[in-house]
C-alpha cells in the first residue's frame, strides 16, 4: 500500500518543482492580474502568462523535440564517444538550460554522464558526444582528468535534443567533424510536442511579418499622410533603440546582441521577434518577453515621462483638424513607402511588404474578405501562437538569470528614452513651426500602435476635457511602426544577420 | 536549427566585448539615417498632398461653376419665375430644414455617402412623416411577439 503510494507520488510531477519555478508562478499571477483585472493588453499578456505557466510545469508533449539527426554543433575532432547504437535516451521532464562545456559541468556529474548513467537534472544517456573544437586562439584551456580520460575545458558537450532510441552513432574517437555534420541519429513514435512545431513560426520568422499583415490591415494612415511631419516624431522616437544600444554595448554585449536588444524601445513586438532571431537568437526569449510585457505596460510608463516632460500649457494644446485624405492619396502613399523603404533596407522587406500589403488590402476598398481576414482571423490565430510560443520560453532556470534581467532593465530604459526623444522633437517642432503640436502625441512615436495613442489621448484630456488628440496622436503612432522596421534593416544591414 | 533556449556558451557569446570605436558611429549614422528617410517620406507625402488638395480644390471650383449654369439654366427654363420663388418648395414642407444646426448634419451626412467629390446642398426636403414611422417600427421589432 505505502510502495503504491510511493511510486504514484515518484509518477506525480511535485518532485520536479523548485524555488525557480515558484518564483516564475508569482511572475505569472502578476501578469495575470495585469491583463485580467487591470486590462493591460490582456489579447498579448494572457497567452504569454498562461505559457509561462505551462514553461513551469512538468508538462509532456508540450515543447518535446523530435528524434532526428544529431549535429556537429562545430567543427573540431570528438574526443569522447558515449552513444551506442540500440541505447535508450530519457530527459527530465522539466526542460533546462544545459551546460555545454567540459569546464561548466560538475565532474562527479561528468562522471556519471560519460558512463552512460543517469543525472536527475540531466536524464539519461542524453550525454551524446564530446568535441574538442578548433581553438580560436592561442590560449591554452584548464586540463580536466574525468574518469581517467583527459579534457580540455573548452571541450563541448553534445546532448540528446530529444528522447528516443540511438540508431546509428557514426563517429569515433580521435575523427574529426565539421560543423553541422551528422554524427548520429536518435528515433522515436513521439514525433515532438505541440510547441515546438508552434515556435518554428517565430525560429523561421513566418510569424513577425504575418502579424505585420494584419497590423497593415488595421492600420489607418489617413492621420499620418494629411500631416506627413509626424513621421519625423516617429523618427525621433527610434533614439530610443539606438540610446539602448549604446547603454548594451557598454554592458559588454556584443553588436548584434545590441542591437536586437535595443529595438525593445521600438515597441513592436513582432520586429523585435525578427531581428533578435536574425542577430541574436540566444536572446530571443527574454528580448520577446521584454517587447510584449513592456508594450503591454505603455500606460504605466510613459505617462509619468509624458508629465514630467511638459508644461500644463503645452498638454492643453489643441490641434488643427485632420483633411480627409482620399483612397487613390492612401494608396499611392503605401506604394511609394513600399518601394522607398524596401530599396533602402532590403533586410526590413518581409516586415515593410506585408505591413504595406495589408494596407493596401484595407484601402483599395475591393479585397474586403482578404482585408476581414487580415484583421481578424489571421492576426487572431498568429497572436495566440506568438503569445503563448513566448511565453512558454520563460522557465525558471532560463529567466531568472542575470543577463534577462539586463535585458528588462534596458528594455524600459529603451522605451522610456523612446518615449521622452518623441516628445522632445514635438517641443523642437514647435520652435519653428507657428501651427503647432501638441507634445504629447510626440509619445506615441514608439510603435506600440494603438496603445501609445490612446495614451496621448487619456494625458490630453487630462489637461484639457475637450481636446482629442487620438487621431493627431495615430500620425506618429504608425510612423513609429515604418520607423522602427527601418531600424530592424538598418541593424540587418550592419551587422549582417546570417541564417 | 536555432534554439529558441539560450545556454551559459551562447550567453557567454553574447555578452562578448563591445566593438567602441564602431559603436558611436553606428548610433550617430542609424539615427540620422532614420531620420532622413523618413523626412524624405515626408517630404514626397507633402508633395502628393499638395497635388491631390490642389485637384480636389479644382474639381470643387469646376463643380461650382456647374452647379451656377445648372442654377441659371433652371431659372431661365422656369420663365418669369425668380430665384427667390424656389425656396417655396422647401417652404412647403419642413420649418425644421431651415434650422442651421439641422443643415449642417444633412450636409455631413451627404458628404458620407459622396465623398471627396464636389457637391452642394441645393435643396432639402422633408420626406414626410417617415421617421416618425421608423421610430415605431424600431420600437415594434425591439420586442419579441410570443
Amino acid at each position: 500500500m505505502t510502495e503504491l503510494l510511493q511510486q504514484l507520488y515518484s509518477n506525480t510531477g511535485f518532485g520536479y518543482i523548485d524555488w525557480r519555478m515558484l518564483v516564475m508562478w508569482a511572475v505569472v499571477v502578476v501578469l495575470l492580474y495585469l491583463a485580467v483585472y487591470k486590462k493591460f493588453e490582456p489579447l498579448l499578456l494572457v497567452p504569454i502568462a498562461f505559457g509561462a505557466i505551462l514553461a513551469n510545469l512538468p508538462t509532456q508533449g508540450i515543447v518535446n523535440k523530435p528524434a532526428s539527426l544529431v549535429r556537429s554543433p562545430d567543427s573540431g575532432q570528438i574526443v569522447s564517444v558515449i552513444a551506442e547504437a540500440g541505447k535508450s535516451v530519457y530527459l527530465p521532464a522539466v526542460e533546462r538550460v544545459l551546460p555545454m562545456t567540459v569546464g561548466a559541468i560538475e565532474p562527479e556529474l561528468l562522471g556519471t554522464l560519460l558512463q552512460g548513467g543517469a543525472v536527475p537534472k540531466y536524464g539519461e544517456g542524453s550525454l551524446l558526444y564530446v568535441l574538442r573544437p578548433i581553438p580560436a586562439d592561442s590560449s591554452v584551456p584548464e586540463s580536466i582528468t574525468v574518469n581517467q580520460q583527459s579534457f580540455q575545458s573548452t571541450d563541448q558537450l553534445i546532448w540528446a535534443e530529444a528522447e528516443g532510441r540511438i540508431v546509428d552513432s557514426a563517429v569515433s574517437v580521435g575523427q574529426s567533424v565539421v560543423k553541422g555534420q551528422s554524427i548520429g541519429e536518435l528515433h522515436s513514435d513521439h514525433t515532438g510536442g505541440l510547441f515546438y512545431y508552434i515556435q518554428m513560426g517565430i525560429l523561421l520568422e513566418i510569424f513577425p511579418p504575418l502579424i505585420f499583415l494584419g497590423v497593415g490591415a488595421l492600420t489607418d494612415f489617413g492621420p499620418l499622410i494629411a500631416n506627413p511631419r509626424m513621421l519625423l516624431l516617429g523618427a525621433a522616437a527610434q533614439f530610443g533603440v539606438f540610446g539602448t544600444f549604446l547603454g548594451a554595448q557598454l554592458l559588454g554585449f556584443s553588436s548584434q546582441a545590441s542591437g536586437a536588444i535595443g529595438i525593445i524601445g521600438g515597441a513592436d513586438g513582432p520586429t523585435s521577434i525578427f531581428l533578435a532571431n536574425a542577430l541574436a537568437p540566444e536572446l530571443l526569449a527574454p528580448i520577446a518577453v521584454a517587447a510584449y510585457s513592456y508594450m503591454a505596460l505603455v500606460p504605466v510608463i510613459q505617462p509619468p515621462i509624458m508629465r514630467a516632460l511638459t508644461t500644463k500649457e503645452e498638454r492643453k494644446i489643441r490641434m488643427k483638424s485632420l483633411r480627409p485624405v482620399g483612397r487613390l492619396e492612401k494608396l499611392v502613399f503605401g506604394v511609394i513607402v513600399t518601394v522607398a523603404c524596401i530599396l533602402l533596407v532590403p533586410p526590413a522587406s518581409p516586415l515593410i511588404g506585408m505591413l504595406m500589403l495589408g494596407n493596401f488590402l484595407r484601402e483599395c476598398k475591393v479585397t474586403e474578405r482578404l482585408n476581414k481576414s487580415a484583421q481578424n482571423e489571421l492576426i487572431n490565430i498568429i497572436t495566440i501562437f506568438l503569445g503563448v510560443s513566448v511565453g512558454i520560453t520563460m522557465t525558471g532556470d532560463r529567466f531568472l538569470r542575470g543577463e534577462t534581467l539586463g535585458i528588462l532593465v534596458l528594455g524600459v530604459a529603451a522605451f522610456a528614452l523612446a518615449t521622452a526623444s518623441g516628445i522632445l522633437m514635438a517641443k523642437l517642432m514647435n520652435v519653428f513651426s507657428k501651427n503647432k503640436i501638441n507634445p504629447l502625441i510626440g509619445s506615441a512615436g514608439v510603435s506600440a500602435v494603438p496603445m501609445a495613442a490612446r495614451v496621448s489621448q487619456v494625458e490630453g484630456q487630462k489637461a484639457d476635457p475637450g481636446n482629442f488628440l487620438l487621431m493627431h496622436a495615430m500620425g506618429p503612432n504608425v510612423a513609429g511602426v515604418i520607423g522602427t522596421a527601418l531600424v530592424a534593416g538598418f541593424f540587418l544591414t550592419m551587422f549582417g544577420g546570417v541564417h | 536549427m536555432y534554439e529558441l533556449f539560450p545556454s551559459p556558451i551562447h550567453l557567454a557569446q553574447a555578452a562578448a566585448l563591445p566593438d567602441a570605436p564602431s559603436t558611436v558611429s553606428v548610433v550617430v549614422v542609424g539615427f540620422l539615417f532614420v531620420i532622413l528617410v523618413l523626412a524624405l517620406l515626408a517630404a514626397v507625402t507633402s508633395a502628393i498632398g499638395a497635388f491631390f488638395i490642389k485637384s480636389a480644390a479644382r474639381d470643387a471650383a469646376k463643380a461650382a461653376v456647374a452647379a451656377e449654369k445648372a442654377a441659371e439654366a433652371s431659372a431661365r427654363a422656369a420663365g418669369h419665375a425668380t430665384l427667390a420663388d424656389a425656396p417655396a418648395v422647401s417652404r412647403q414642407t419642413d420649418a425644421d430644414a431651415e434650422d442651421p444646426a439641422l443643415l449642417a448634419v444633412i450636409a455631413a451626412a451627404v458628404h458620407m455617402v459622396i465623398g471627396d467629390r464636389a457637391h452642394r446642398v441645393i435643396s432639402v426636403r422633408s420626406a414626410g412623416p417617415g421617421w416618425a414611422q421608423e421610430g415605431r417600427r424600431q420600437i415594434f421589432s425591439s420586442h419579441r411577439m410570443r
